[in-house]
């Protein structure tokens, strides 16, 4: 089921924000236009990985530098071993609507 | 130099510098017996036959990990091309102060480096009768005096530990102090000294070509030898790696209490909001005491500090805890309060976070008038009323109630005057005068409307009319007296001998910030648009000062004062409280947006800053400027949510009639 997150003009490209919906932390990333939705913690030691940084596809974590790939979620870099969920993503009217129950990924 | 981070965990507290220097260690309490008191624990450098102390010549920068009260520096040096990252915590539960210490060989060659680090404790914060001495069977160093024990021992990622050591004196003619011994890059290998001592111990690294090592560094503090070995052991057997992680997921789970949604506040105030309540929280003694602060360079000016509990600033930073949805501080600090309030029912100027009475300068003024500021007592109840509305815990009042609300309401209402109906003369929130303030009526008015809304919850109606009436009356008398209609605002006070200061005192917003007035009373608005014209600060740096011709710690003669995080957010929390729009938010917002922008890089935020250059001004990190941001941030979100519940409401009746 799809929920209704932000609107889509809240984060800029290359830009990313860390969503609270339902329970859950969802870190969104604007890839050159393109909006995806993550795990908004670090999958080694709980990071805000929203307090990381972004540079292309690579997500830097804040805390022990781990490396994800924002596009599926892969580990680039440790000391993380899991890679993080990415949902799955909609947009209607301007507005972002994700899937918490599917991951894409 | 101001501290730029705290760390704690309630009974052990430490604080940095600028320059990666440990500078204020406090254990057993937090804010009560600093075994540093300003003097340095500093970190050095031999590498290729030089040495070097971090601080000046080296590039440093000191923050937090995000959302976590683990800090993290970074200090550089291109000359020595060695890079030096340090993760600090202390452990939630293991009184244990933890490093990581990662160093970086810059250069394009292997080499052999040799850190060290020096201890320059003053245990219970004088030098008279310490003693350090280096024991072999754990290869740790330990300082101790009567009932205090600190064990300071570490290894290498390597698995090796201490490789060098010396015991020896300082501050006495001739001996600055063992540290000199590093700086050959080799300890002499004294084993012990007594009296005025100071350690310094080495670990060697021997890093290849652009390479990294790693120490693992600890304090164990404790009240005798066997309770420091027993930490020391578990610190080895642990691990500091697995304590920290321990630490930074503890932190990260404490900030993120699902009670307030943050999502509408922009990143950075976010941000802020979550590393104020982290500081707060870095401030408060496990047994409820909130210190202001922890920075001991105030000591230079008056051989006092910060660090005491004062209950005004306690009070404020309980409202902040209870907001963002924080009981079990706000309750810890009441109890503190249900302890030390008099039997006659007020507090004491300030007090140790032992309970005991802290040292004033309040001079006892006669003709039964108290060397107290009255207002403190009141926003004790205040607060107190503000938590139970939140949280209804009618268990928790019921055990303070007796004391704590019903001695502390007799004195407000023993102390006002009867000839005036206003209360009588008190020292005032600044500590500097004799006199009956507006800001302290407020809060008096506010604490009688409290007491009587806990009469009408127990059901004594009779105390519950009382008390209404006293506040009325008050009420009437603020307007009488402290308003001056012909100036269209309130007065900052009346004194003792009948005069009345005309100052303009961005105190006397708590004429709304205490509920006694709305902020659209027009006498507020008018009262808020003087504190505006006069107080704000006309230099690119902008804020407010406290009150015009403020002298404390002035840069300028030509300004009023100096800015204050906690007077320019007052005017952030009229706009939010007064706003009918989003227009009204948007100016308080930029507001909260300031105070952000003028913390420190590490979120700290001091008490005052300089007008012209935007740096830290007196101590830092101060909790009333961290709370009121809190509270800020928290009315902010509040007034949001009101205002979309009614165009919710709205919205739903222009549909309604069209069907």
């Amino acid at each position: 089921m799809f929920l209704r997150l932000c609107s889509i003009e809240e984060i800029s490209p290359g830009e990313m924000r860390q969503f609270y919906l339902q329970g859950e932390e969802i870190l969104v990333v604007n890839l050159e236009g393109r909006l995806y939705c993550l795990d908004a913690r670090c999958s080694h030691a709980g990071a805000p990985l929203a307090e990381g940084s972004l540079q292309g596809e690579m997500l830097t974590c804040p805390w022990h530098y781990s490396q994800f790939r924002i596009t599926d979620g892969s580990v680039l870099r440790g000391p993380a071993t899991n890679p993080l969920r990415v949902y799955r993503t909609e947009i209607r009217d301007g507005q972002l609507f994700v899937d918490l129950l599917a991951p894409e990924i | 130099m101001p501290r730029v981070s705290v760390i704690s965990n309630g009974r052990l507290a430490v604080a940095f510098d600028g320059q990666t220097n440990v500078r204020d260690l406090f254990y057993p309490r937090v804010g009560l017996e600093n075994h540093l008191s300003g003097h340095k624990l500093k970190m050095g450098v031999w590498a290729d036959g030089r040495f070097s102390w971090l601080g000046d010549g080296w590039q440093t920068k000191t923050g937090y990990m995000p959302e976590t009260l683990v800090s993290r520096s970074i200090a550089g040096n291109a000359a020595l091309q060695i890079r030096i990252e340090t993760n600090d915590a202390v452990h939630r539960t293991h009184d244990l102060f933890l490093r990581k210490i990662m160093v970086s060989n810059l250069a394009q060659q292997q080499r052999k480096l040799r850190i060290f680090f020096a201890h320059d404790f003053h245990i219970y914060g004088d030098v008279v009768g310490d003693t350090v001495m280096y024991e072999p069977a754990i290869n740790a160093m330990i300082h101790y005096k009567r009932q205090r024990y600190l064990l300071v021992n570490g290894i290498t990622g390597k698995g090796e530990g201490i490789s060098q050591f010396a015991a020896g004196h300082k501050e006495l003619p001739g001996r600055d102090g063992t540290w000199r011994d590093a700086e050959d890059g080799a300890l002499s290998g004294n084993p012990i000294a007594q009296g005025s001592v100071d350690s310094v111990l080495g670990f060697d690294l021997d890093l290849s070509a652009k390479s990294r090592g790693t120490i693992y560094y600890w304090i164990a503090c404790g009240r005798n030898l066997s309770r420091v070995l027993d930490l020391d052991a578990r610190a080895k057997s642990i691990g500091v790696e697995q304590l920290l992680l321990e630490t930074e997921n503890y932190w990260s789970a404490w900030v993120n209490k699902p009670e307030v949604d943050l999502n509408p506040l922009p990143r950075e105030i976010a941000r802020a909001y979550k590393s104020s309540l982290a500081i707060m929280s870095a401030l408060e003694d496990r047994r409820g005491g909130i210190i202001a602060s922890c920075d001991s360079d105030i000591l230079q000016f008056n051989k006092d500090t910060y660090s005491y509990v004062w209950m005004r600033d306690g009070a404020i930073a309980a409202q902040a805890f209870d907001l963002a949805g924080f009981r079990e501080s706000s309750i810890r600090f009441f109890l503190f309060c249900n302890q030390a309030l008099t039997e006659e029912g007020f507090f004491h100027h300030k007090y140790s976070p032992d309970g005991s009475v802290g040292s004033s300068w309040l001079p006892s003024p006669g003709g039964g008038l108290l060397a107290i500021e009255e207002d403190e007592t009141a926003l004790v109840l205040y607060a107190l009323w503000r938590h139970f509305e939140r949280y209804r815990d009618i268990e928790f009042i019921e055990g303070v109630y007796p004391n704590l609300v019903l001695k502390a309401t007799d004195f407000l209402l023993d102390y006002l005057d009867s000839d005036t109906g206003l209360p009588r003369a008190s020292f005032d929130l600044w500590e500097e005068k004799l006199g009956t303030f507006t800001w302290t009526a407020a809060s008096v008015y506010a604490a009688l409307i409290a007491a009587a809304r806990f009469a009408r919850v127990f059901y004594n109606r009779e105390r519950h009319e009382i008390l209404v009436r006293a506040a009325a009356d008050l009420k009437a008398a603020m307007i009488s007296q402290l308003y001056d209609p012909e100036k269209g605002r309130f007065l900052r006070a009346i004194y003792p001998d009948g005069s009345r200061d005309a100052i303009v005192d961005s105190s006397m917003a708590a004429v709304f910030l205490f509920g006694a007035f709305s902020a659209r009373d027009r006498m507020v608005e008018e009262t808020m648009a003087s504190i505006r014209a006069q107080l704000w600060i006309g230099t690119d740096v902008g804020g407010l000062a406290r009150y015009e011709n403020d002298e404390y710690q002035r840069i300028s003669p030509d300004l009023p004062g100096n800015p204050w995080f906690i007077c320019t957010l007052w005017l952030a929390r009229w706009l939010i409280a007064r706003a009918d729009g989003p227009g009204g938010l948007d100016e308080a917002l930029k507001l909260l947006e300031w105070a952000v922008r003028h913390s420190q890089p590490s979120g700290v935020m001091a008490e005052q800053i300089h007008p012209f250059t935007g740096s830290s001004v007196s101590v830092s990190p101060l909790a009333w400027s961290h709370a009121e941001f809190v509270i800020a941030v928290c009315e902010y979100l509040q007034k949001r949510r009101e205002m979309a519940s009614a165009e919710e409401n709205r919205m739903a009746k222009e549909l309604g009639s069209c069907f």
